[in-house]
């Protein structure tokens, strides 16, 4: 609604709803109680008066959810039990006036079905509303909130980390989550639109400024968040799930640096707890997306029996997808292997040779699949020749390749460096020494893990107070 | 449809499901439907013929982990002293808990009794580690050094408040027994990857403290077929018994007896078409291929020294839990699908402090190692390590207040665990606890939550590996849990 002056109407949906609240719940005690009796004005004048002001508060209402702040699913069934009251009790009402009018006897079997359902529609809607003001569970929980209704940080909004801006990619989403819905140009609670850098800093709201550039204690934002669940002034307002301690932690981050706009995160040194929310915010990758849009066809179902029937295990990657993950078993013997696989040899994505004793000659054949994405290699006779000759038809789309405990030395050092789609590479117990393995510097090494032994202390069992 | 097909269709329709299918429509309509549908008992019967295959023809995600290594630490290791780092409750030491804090949480029968609740703060110093910065305290060293390959959840949070039904809870779904173990829906829904070695191995170790027992039941198989029951591997001369021949019985002999057995089982099974025959055959195989598998993956004669010193003095005495850690390495890397370590002691109601720390050394760098190992094969690729226990441990005393004899009690409100490998986000700690450590702040992780996050990490949806039993659908999560996105790699 554009209509900003409509706009405080809504704040009379609170006041209104009691009245059919009222109106209706006596008229339908009353009207089981006197059922006997025939049709009544008094009967009439209640029930009217009730529909209308049910009506009026389905409408205005509506004017107050637009302000925003309302969560959801709960917003949703309020309003269709409030619609369902309005509406069964204008249709008695019609029916009830025109019966009245018309001198007609009463419909006794409409009355009880019809009273229930106003009713029904009452005490929910009546409930749901008071869940609306006072948050979930008001009604049983203790002051015990559910850890169900507990904020959550949400993963699949991060954008590009190497060229984000700090405010506009990383703290904008965080406010639009959790604060915009009240606080934007269309309805600026206690003055103060949240939704753009200007308004935000620098104009802020009716208390003032509530962004301190370089101090994210002294600002209003941060303070009035950890507020307790209680007080008066706590931001968000009616139980409204207020920031994780990741956003928090950005958000405090992005202040306390001078709430700038213009600063990028490439160029910044966050903190650790910072790095650690930014690093859970990053949505789940997946191994397979570099094959996403190739199409190949899927394997046949007769040639798939085949290879399995000659000892290789062959699956399907992902339902519904033609790629396929082979684990030819260790200690497998059969030089024949990579025959048998070159029917499937476009499909498969996975391929785990480790531990099999396959000859060197053989591996030659490695140049036939294209689409691998991991490969292991490890345990295996696989060499620096090897590698040599497979150098020039590497698959494109390697991100895996693991060598350990192979015989690949430091002649191999240039044709590893040069493999750049390789993202982890394993190189442990090659003939390429740990410290040679450190010293090439390069990123995709998975260098194995060095962890001290540190000797128990028993000094730790001596009390401490 | 050949004509063993449908023998089988036929022999597997019992009357109720004739009676419940041909309710259902016209009569062709119906004719069809037991034709062409498939029960779960039809799926199951076909899967084991082809003993390799689990009952899903492929997983629903790309899988980020091929395996599972989770090691339990049965009593509920105390995470205010381990990971879950509160400054506020060793300044507010001695003092009573508030009850706005407290929220009328049950207490167990042990504390029942109990007139106040004091305040214990952590007696060990807690520091950052890694680039991650995750907190960890002086109890655990090694695995402080591998921080950044961790990722925490300390907002986990179950109903369960005491052993049994808590472990049954994060085993099975429920905390009442009777449901299949995690280790066995995995099996039953991927399958094998090493048919010459059970899909599903469980090996037990003693800890410090009059242990809490774990029982069969925990890694059983529930109403699923009997093949996706874990395997106790023991420590000592025999890991898996009676699995060695008998002095004097000739291996040939042995073969024929088997084929023998095979071919009656075999005919039972064409009059009887129950599935427990074919599983009962598939075990028989199993065993006989056990009995070169097992001793050659149990052995760690071929192990070098480096190995030992990796994992620490302990790993060289069988049924410790670093020679555990030993042997699940060995056995990730034959392909076995589920590996579970039990390690016991850690329930620490009394005497913390002198129990707690020998716990932490026992576990500590044989998990470290453990990681280590995987990662450097690059096995920590494909395989996902969860370490935790079933509930947490309260900020408050139980007993006695003096150092040499406090405790904690059960705390299933918040509670720290952590993962590595296959899936799980490295270098993140999800989720955060109030400052008194007792309520979780944001991000709360329930058990089923955590269960459906493990499955999607296998690839597996976890509302769509069902097994219809006593007229409805069961699955791991019963009809429960999220998806935690955020902790998936």
């Amino acid at each position: 609604m554009q209509l900003t002056f409509l706009a405080g109407l809504g704040k009379l949906h609170p006041l209104v709803v009691h009245f059919p609240i009222a109106l209706l719940m006596v008229f339908a005690i009353w009207d089981t109680v006197e059922r006997k009796k025939p049709y009544s004005w008094y009967g009439l004048v209640m029930l009217a008066t009730g529909a209308v002001s049910a009506i009026a508060s389905v409408l205005f209402g509506f004017i107050l959810e637009d302000g925003g702040g309302y969560e959801h699913e709960l917003i949703e069934d309020h309003e269709h039990f409030g619609m369902a009251l309005a509406v069964s009790a204008t249709l008695f009402c019609l029916i009830y006036a025109y019966r009245l009018f018309k001198k007609l006897p009463k419909l006794l079997y409409i009355h009880l079905p019809l009273n229930l359902m106003m009713v029904t529609c009452l005490t929910m809607a009546g409930h749901y509303g008071g869940e609306l003001t006072r948050g979930r569970g008001y009604l049983s929980a203790s002051d015990f909130k559910p850890v169900a209704a507990l904020p959550t940080d949400s993963s699949t909004e991060l954008p590009d980390l190497k060229t984000a801006l700090v405010y506009h990619d990383l703290v904008q989403p965080i406010l639009k989550k959790r604060c915009v819905s009240c606080h934007n140009p269309v309805n600026a609670k206690g003055g103060l639109d949240m939704s753009s850098y200007e308004a935000l800093v620098k104009r802020g709201g009716k208390d003032g400024l509530v962004v301190a550039a370089g101090s994210a204690d002294g600002s209003m934002i941060i303070q009035r968040a950890l507020l307790p669940d209680t007080h008066r002034l706590r931001m968000p307002t009616g139980g409204a799930q207020t920031f994780t301690s990741n956003e928090l932690a950005l958000v405090r981050w992005w202040i306390n640096s001078g709430a700038s706009d213009t600063a990028k995160l490439a160029n910044a040194t966050p903190p650790a707890e910072v790095k650690a929310a930014l690093q859970a915010m990053i949505p789940p990758t997946d191994l397979l997306s570099p094959l996403r849009a190739l199409k190949v066809p899927v394997a046949d179902a007769t040639t798939l029996a085949a290879i399995r029937k000659v000892g290789i295990q062959v699956r399907v990657l992902q339902a519904n997808e033609a790629w396929l993950d082979v684990r030819v078993p260790a200690g497998y013997t059969n030089q024949q292997v990579f025959e048998y696989l070159k029917p499937i040899a476009v499909q498969i994505a996975v391929l785990n040779l480790s531990g099999t004793k396959i000859n060197q000659v053989q591996f030659g054949q490695l140049k036939n699949f294209p689409n691998l994405v991991s490969l292991n290699l490890s345990k295996t006779s696989f060499g620096d020749s090897d590698l040599k000759h497979l150098e020039s038809n590497m698959p494109k789309h390697l991100q895996v390749l693991n060598l350990s405990q192979t015989s690949v030395g430091t002649a191999s050092v240039p044709v590893l460096t040069n493999l750049k789609q390789i993202q982890r590479l394993y190189l442990w117990q090659t003939a390429i020494p740990d410290s040679e393995q450190v010293k090439l510097g390069l990123p995709q090494i998975v260098l194995a893990p060095q962890v001290k032994y540190i000797p128990f202390d028993s000094a730790i069992l001596k009390p401490r107070f | 449809m050949s004509r063993e097909e449908l023998e089988n269709h036929l022999r597997n329709l019992d009357r109720r499901e004739f009676l419940f299918k041909s309710t259902l429509a016209l009569g062709s309509i119906a004719l069809s439907g037991m034709l062409w549908g498939k029960s779960d008992q039809q799926k199951v019967v076909e899967s084991l013929a082809n003993p390799d295959a689990g009952v899903l023809p492929a997983p629903h995600f790309a899988p980020k982990a091929k395996r599972v290594i989770y090691l339990f630490q049965s009593g509920a290791p105390s995470q205010l002293d381990l990971f879950d780092y509160k400054p506020l409750l060793q300044k507010m030491q001695g003092q009573e808990l508030p009850d706005s804090v407290r929220k009328g949480q049950r207490l167990t029968g042990m504390t029942a009794n109990q007139k106040s609740f004091p305040i214990m703060g952590t007696p060990y110093k807690f520091s950052q580690h890694g680039q991650s910065g995750a907190w960890i305290s002086e109890l655990l060293p090694h695995i402080a050094q591998i921080a950044d390959e961790l990722c925490f959840v300390k907002s986990l949070y179950t109903e369960a408040i005491n052993h049994d039904p808590a472990i049954t809870f994060f085993q099975t779904g429920s905390q009442q027994a009777g449901r299949p173990s995690f280790g066995s829906w995995v099996s039953y829904g991927l399958g094998t990857e090493n048919e010459n070695l059970p899909n599903f191995v469980v090996m037990l170790s003693k800890g410090r403290n009059g242990d809490q027992p774990v029982y069969s039941r925990l890694w059983g198989n529930g109403f699923l077929p009997s093949v996706h029951q874990g395997v106790q591997f023991r420590s000592g001369k025999d890991p898996v018994l009676y699995l060695s021949d008998g002095q004097g019985i000739d291996p040939g002999l042995k073969r024929e007896m088997l084929d023998e057995l095979q071919a009656m089982n075999k005919m039972a099974k064409g009059t009887y078409g129950d599935p427990e025959i074919e599983t009962r055959i598939a075990q028989y195989e199993m065993a006989y291929r056990m009995q070169t598998s097992v001793p050659e993956a149990m052995s760690l004669d071929d192990e070098p020294e480096s190995t030992f010193e990796l994992y620490g003095p302990e790993s060289r005495i069988p049924g410790t839990y670093a020679a555990n850690c030993i042997m699940a390495r060995r056995l990730a890397e034959r392909d076995v699908r589920f590996v579970q370590l039990y390690h016991m002691g850690w329930d620490s109601h009394d005497r913390l402090t002198s129990q707690l720390p020998k716990q932490c050394k026992d576990v500590d760098q044989p998990t470290a190692a453990l990681i280590t190992d995987l990662k450097r094969r690059g096995l920590l690729e494909d395989t996902l390590v969860i370490w935790g226990g079933e509930f947490g441990r309260t900020n408050y005393v139980q007993g006695d207040t003096s150092y040499e004899r406090f405790g904690r009690d059960h705390h299933p409100r918040a509670f720290t665990a952590f993962m590595a490998g296959g899936g799980a986000k490295p270098g993140i700690s999800y989720g955060t606890t109030d400052e008194f450590g007792y309520n979780i702040a944001d991000n709360g992780v329930h058990v089923h939550d955590f269960q459906a996050t493990l499955m999607r990490m296998l690839g597996i949806d976890h509302e769509k590996l069902t097994y219809k039993f006593q007229g409805r659908r069961y699955r791991l999560t019963d009809v429960h849990g999220h998806v935690v996105n955020a902790l998936i790699a």
